[in-house]
């Protein structure tokens, strides 16, 4: 169906039947303008702006996610240095060392055949 | 302010110095042909200044936002488009339907900026009969003899849907001269 079948069977024409106030046309931009004027000028910037505007708010930004980086980083740092969790890492590799010491010494002594006595005894010059 | 192209006046746009003149200059440009398309959408002078000083209001407060990825005509077409619809649809939901056509004929009845003869008035009540987007293809296509391609891109909508969309109103409004005759 084209234009031409609606033309013919609802016998209307493309005419304008509308009309405006008379000398409407002529005040139309004046007035749009006045309108456009009293628009609140703190959301209106122009191309150039508005783009310097997002460049700012990007620098800004990406600045912003570099220091919460570095702060993130040096909190993480901080936490290992805390001092209490130092003397307890330092106790708990205390353990691990005697607890390594005592296995060796047993295993030495073990293979040796002599005890605690034995060692004592050596060490202090007196007989057995 | 005369004879720029749309890069000039794009140009223009972008320095602070010049931007309300140039956008002085797409008022004086646009402002007639987009008044008549309104106008024939919502049928009435004063809707139609109405949604024609809003349009520009908005085009002017989102100029920043305006990329060039489509021409700057088809942009402000495509705020107006939707300022239209926005205005359509809710009148469609203030008034009840059984109401609409009977207030609509009243109103154009008494309208002292509508000229049309008998057959004028049909076609006027056969167009308010339609849903919003229907009737805003039908003038595009009909009144307005714009490319299909044109109207997708202030619509939004693919071209096969717009060409069926166009069919079923020049359906709809045969039927209404039909029923009405």
């Amino acid at each position: 169906m084209n234009n031409e079948t609606i033309n013919k069977s609802a016998r209307f024409s493309k005419d304008n039947p509308f009309t405006v106030p008379e000398g409407y046309f002529e005040t139309l931009t004046q007035r749009v303008m006045d309108n456009v004027r009293q628009t609140e000028r703190a959301n209106v910037v122009c191309i150039t702006q508005k783009r310097r505007v997002n460049w700012q708010l990007w620098t800004w930004g990406i600045a912003a996610c570099i220091v919460g980086a570095l702060v993130f980083v040096q909190i993480q740092r901080s936490k290992t240095s805390d001092p209490q969790e130092t003397s307890l890492l330092a106790e708990q590799n205390q353990v691990e060392n005697y607890t390594y010491d005592d296995q060796y010494q047993d295993e030495e002594m073990n293979y040796a055949m002599v005890d605690y006595n034995d060692v004592y005894c050596y060490l202090s010059g007196t007989e057995y | 302010m005369n004879n720029y192209n749309e890069e000039e006046i794009l140009a223009l746009l972008q320095d602070p110095k010049t931007c309300e003149k140039a956008f002085e200059e797409i008022v004086n440009r646009y402002s007639q042909p987009l008044y008549w398309q309104i106008r024939r959408l919502v049928t009435f002078h004063d809707d139609a200044d109405d949604i024609l000083q809003n349009t520009f209001i908005k085009t002017w407060n989102n100029i920043g936002n305006f990329r060039g990825e489509s021409k700057l005509s088809t942009w402000i077409y495509k705020i107006a488009y939707n300022e239209c619809i926005t205005f359509l649809n809710h009148k469609k939901e203030v008034i009840s339907l059984d109401d609409t056509d009977s207030i609509y004929a009243t109103q154009l009845e008494s309208d002292p900026y509508f000229d049309g003869d008998e057959t004028q008035k049909m076609l006027q009540q056969a167009l308010n009969s339609l849903p919003s987007k229907q009737r805003a293809v039908f003038q595009m296509k009909y009144f307005e003899d714009m490319k299909y391609e044109e109207i997708s891109s202030i619509t939004g909508t693919s071209i096969g849907a717009l060409k069926a969309s166009f069919h079923h109103a020049v359906k709809k409004i045969e039927d209404f001269f039909n029923n009405n005759d």
